[in-house]
């Protein structure tokens, strides 16, 4: 059963934990700097706090938030990098840094699509799925987790893709 | 129909993108071979490269929705950090 977690009290878990949460995302990116712009996008995206009604643990979020933002951002320098390698004009197309009021809707109408897609699938289908993408297992050890077949946990990670590609419309607004 | 046709080739194109967001995370540090097939397909067409940044939003956002379920830490840190992995200052 969710507690109810206001938005301010989220900011505020995450900037009494700032320098803790700062090291995560410095184990991931490698430097300081990153880690930095890491944080302060995180920190953003927690303010935007779609989700933020239904969080159980505001700490165990904060770390969640901050973890995919870092490992979003060590993919895309990584990617880039190799790009510009191959190409001199290399630029991927720029996910808009800046905070825009627009935006900071556009991304809770699409976090709560995202949690819609993700409602649709059976109770055990999204638990193999955030077991997954959240909690970090390889397919193999959440088949021990759930106790059932490599190839059942194969088929519900496919079928939650499915599911979350149905949002793929929303993304290019 | 050619309708039909542009339909399954950007079908394919998001396939393909989708396929490969899913084996980064499997995989943060890609091995180079496979990391120069990801170029070499990025630097294939200007549709890529906006079809994988598609992906690429749609992954992260499934990852900011918190879970329903019970599901625990990750460990920590989530990718090895070794000298070929550390990004340029």
């Amino acid at each position: 059963m969710s507690v109810e977690v206001s938005k301010s009290s989220l900011t505020e878990v995450f900037i009494a934990h700032r320098v803790q949460l700062q090291g995560l995302a410095r184990r991931i990116v490698g430097t300081i700097e990153h880690a930095e712009d890491v944080v302060q996008d995180a920190f953003l995206k927690i303010v935007e706090g779609a989700c933020a009604a239904r969080v159980d643990k505001p700490f165990g979020y904060c770390c969640q938030v901050v973890r995919n933002m870092a490992l979003d951002h060590y993919r895309r320098q990584s990617v880039e990098s190799a790009w510009r390698t191959y190409s001199d004009d290399g630029e991927l197309p720029q996910v808009a840094g800046g905070v825009v009021p627009e935006r900071e809707i556009d991304d809770r109408r699409k976090l709560v699509a995202v949690d819609r897609a993700l409602d649709t699938l059976p109770r055990r289908t999204r638990m193999a799925f955030e077991l997954y993408r959240l909690a970090g297992m390889t397919q193999r050890e959440i088949g021990q987790r759930l106790d059932c077949s490599a190839t059942l946990v194969n088929f519900m990670i496919k079928d939650a893709m499915l599911a979350l590609a149905g949002c793929r419309r929303l993304m290019d607004e | 129909m050619g309708d039909d046709d542009t339909t399954r080739r950007q079908d394919a194109v998001w396939d393909t993108a989708w396929a490969w967001v899913q084996r980064q995370h499997e995989t943060p540090d890609l091995a180079e071979p496979l990391k120069a097939e990801l170029v070499r397909w990025l630097a294939a067409e200007p549709r890529h490269r906006a079809v994988y940044e598609e992906a690429s939003k749609l992954w992260l956002l499934s990852g900011l929705v918190p879970p329903v379920n019970d599901i625990g830490a990750p460990p920590d840190p989530a990718v090895p950090i070794t000298p070929s992995g550390r990004l340029p200052p």
